[in-house]
């Protein structure tokens, strides 16, 4: 359950929530630990004012209620994310602290715990002990506690060892001893001195010698190799995206299949129901439930696949790899995930917009998202490029896959001088983890818990909308004698009377008339029905695409005065980039709150509009396309 | 001599960071500050150096890497 929580006297927790908080760099085994101790007593807030998502969940074996804070590197925060970390631990001055300390990285976690730690009670886990004894370097974690006075418990939080030693650690929390005091002195300064106290704990501690040529050095030197690496990195991509079509239609296909064959069984069983309640069980609610059913296989491959790159440690090569080309709109490299997954489907890369390293630049990839074009804007452009530019239609089609890399590009660039001036142009400066083979019972485990957060959370909103959206196609107006039910003729009913109405505001586009704007109406629901909505629309058989062609030019010859191919071109484009679909929507709902994606949505009406009106006003006078 | 134009696999200390480059302060954290021994690993994409810290590797952009000073130690040879 997501909620939204307020402020609560000046913290970012509610007063209520008593709980030991988990602190540490970003990839130490954080969320592992979290997920781990809590399994699934989990929930999910937002801090106040902010897309930063703070997990909160009870550790029954210590009977405890446990935060997961944003990794980071440091209290002197960078980010909104990090943001939240400082201002959570402030705010809860008594809570203590749980630091999560990587024993491959000892001096960076250790300046973590200093500055975490000089005030308030922490104690300590120290995870990748297996790593660092691969390496030959693992530190002597008695002496470590003998050296800082406070618990210090080896833990490996992918298998739970050392888990019952952690909850004594944390009642037996306690400050540190010694940590130079740093107040009023500036950050540069005050870290030198935190660094000071971090060096002489590490020396004391028989410091590591750097490490010799690893095992990930040699990988890397293969993977990040401009020639070599590139190619790999594009094949994952392509991988990617073949996981989102080829992969996983055949079994969004088959699920498809039994949610039909469950309406036809339905449908049978409510015989004697009258046809408005059929209608409504079948046609509203077991449709939403079908079309979030659909997208849950499509979610877990890419869920998977995203665990496997993240786990195994290439998730952070790729962000080295695409950093050139991404920074162009202000974007970590990592951001190319989400971009390609929405070539084939929006709904996962919004969901894939979780593997960025701050809140903002997941927001900011979430908006960009919806500009790719996904795989089921193809057919409308198919029918429309067959029938209004027999000649040219693969160029029309192109032409589309251009214009949604322009306005990522663009509306990147926009995004970043306007509404995101905050997400800072930093420099490339990445911990890249050591390679490992992913934990596959983790993986499982955060796969299954987050496609069950897509069905019940974006699954309601889906649910609800569509129930809602066949009631508008049930209930007849403007007095039509039909009576409420399935059989209302489109034009005739309450969504056909909202298809009328806002038609002319797509005048300037030429395609002022309701068949065409009752098809964007569906194709917000769902892109891959607007052109059986069409077809609905003019009562032709969607596959009769001859006699759809003639209905479709004589009624944008009429609406666009005589440049039905501009203002084919201009539906095209709308398409292109309008709000995807509604489980893009509720998906961007669930992970971004409901203010953002009213403005996002807002954002698309928008942008699509005046460029699809721009489309008209320059096609139709260039005469070409006339 | 800088981060970027330091051979590779050659220890060298870290004589200053740059103190007006926009992550200096994350640089510090990430433990690339003065005194700290480093060792550039690979050339990555776009002249990027993944450099070694200890256990650690991160990897900077050759601009950023052009921006620490580094020496080779005393008596110190290429590995
Ligand atoms: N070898 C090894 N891997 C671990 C250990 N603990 C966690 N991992 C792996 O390290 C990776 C990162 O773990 P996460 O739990 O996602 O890290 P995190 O600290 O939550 O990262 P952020 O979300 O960025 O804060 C995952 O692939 C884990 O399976 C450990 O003790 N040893």
């Amino acid at each position: 359950m997501t909620t939204t929580c307020h402020d609560a006297g000046g913290g970012t927790l509610p007063a209520d929530v008593a709980a030991v908080l988990l602190v540490g760099n970003p990839n130490v085994g954080k969320s592992t630990l979290f997920n781990t101790l809590t399994g699934a007593r989990q929930s999910v807030m937002n801090a106040p004012g902010t897309t930063v998502e703070l997990h909160l969940g009870t550790w029954r074996a210590a009977d405890l209620a446990l935060v997961d804070l944003p990794g980071t590197y440091s209290l002197v925060p960078r980010t909104p994310d990090e943001m939240v970390v400082r201002d959570t631990l402030a705010s809860r001055g008594d809570a203590a602290v749980l630091v999560v300390v990587d024993a491959t990285a000892l001096s960076r976690s250790l300046y973590l715990l200093a500055q975490a730690g000089a005030q308030r009670p922490v104690a300590v886990a120290v995870t990748m002990l297996d790593v660092a004894r691969t390496q030959g370097h693992a530190p002597d974690l008695d002496r470590l506690a003998a050296i800082l006075d406070v618990p210090v418990v080896a833990v490996d939080p992918r298998s739970g060892t050392g888990l019952d030693a952690l909850a004594d650690a944390v009642r037996a929390a306690r400050p540190l001893a010694d940590v130079p005091d740093t107040a009023g002195l500036a950050p540069l300064e005050a870290a030198d001195r935190l660094f000071g106290w971090v060096d002489d704990v590490v020396t004391r501690l028989d410091p590591p010698a750097p490490a010799p040529r690893t095992r990930s050095d040699r990988v890397d030197r293969a993977l990040l190799n401009p020639w070599f690496g590139g190619p790999v990195f594009l094949a994952a991509m392509w991988a990617l995206f073949e996981l989102t079509t080829t992969v996983a239609t055949p079994v969004m296909d088959l699920v498809d299949g039994w949610v039909g064959a469950l309406a036809d069984v339905t449908r049978g069983a409510l015989g004697g129901a009258p046809a408005w309640v059929s209608g409504l069980l079948v046609d509203g609610v077991l449709v939403g439930v079908g079309t979030v059913l659909t997208f849950l296989p499509l979610l877990a491959i890419i869920y998977v696949a995203l665990a496997l790159l993240e786990d195994s440690g290439y998730l952070a090569r790729a962000a080295v790899l695409a950093d050139r080309l991404m920074r162009v709109i202000g974007l970590d490299g990592r951001a190319m995930l989400p971009i390609v997954i929405g070539f084939g489907c929006n709904v996962p890369a919004i969901a894939a917009t979780q593997t960025l390293p701050t809140s903002r630049q997941r927001l900011l990839t979430g908006i960009l998202v919806p500009w790719t074009t996904c795989a089921a804007r193809l057919p409308v452009y198919v029918l429309l490029a067959g029938v209004f530019f027999p000649q040219d239609a693969g160029t029309a089609i192109f032409a589309m896959y251009v214009l949604s890399l322009v306005l990522v590009v663009v509306g990147g660039l926009v995004l970043r001088r306007t509404l995101f001036r905050d997400v800072r142009k930093d420099p490339l400066l990445i911990v890249l983890p050591t390679y490992q083979r992913p934990h596959l019972r983790g993986i499982a485990r955060s796969v299954w818990g987050r496609v069950q957060g897509f069905a019940l959370k974006a699954g309601g909103i889906i649910v609800v909308t569509l129930t809602a959206v066949w009631v508008l196609m049930a209930v007849p107006v403007g007095g039509a004698d039909a009576q409420p039910g399935p059989g209302v003729p489109v034009e005739d009913s309450l969504y056909g009377a909202v298809a009328q109405t806002i038609s002319p505001v797509f005048a300037p586009a030429g395609f002022d008339d309701w068949h065409f704007s009752a098809a964007l109406v569906t194709g917000f629901v769902a892109k891959e029905v607007a052109v059986g909505a069409l077809a609905q629309s003019y009562a032709v058989a969607d596959d009769s695409a001859a006699g759809l062609g003639e209905h479709l030019r004589a009624t944008l010859e009429a609406s666009s005065g005589g440049h039905a191919a501009a203002a084919a071109l201009a539906f095209m484009v709308f398409v292109l980039a309008y709000t995807p679909c509604l489980a893009t929507a509720s998906e961007q709902w669930r992970r971004f709150g409901g203010a953002w994606t009213v403005r996002m949505v807002g954002i698309q009406l928008a942008v699509a509009w005046l460029v699809a009106v721009a489309v008209f006003q320059v096609g139709s006078r260039l005469g070409g396309l006339g | 001599m800088d981060l970027a134009s330091c051979p590779l696999d050659t220890d060298v200390t870290v004589l200053a960071v740059d103190p007006d480059c926009e992550a200096c302060l994350r640089m510090h954290e990430l433990g690339l500050r003065v005194g700290t021994c480093v060792r550039v690993t690979h050339r990555g994409p776009a002249g990027a150096r993944v450099v070694a810290v200890g256990a650690t590797r991160v990897a900077v952009d050759a601009r950023t890497a052009a921006l620490i000073a580094v020496a080779a130690p005393a008596g110190a040879g290429a590995r």
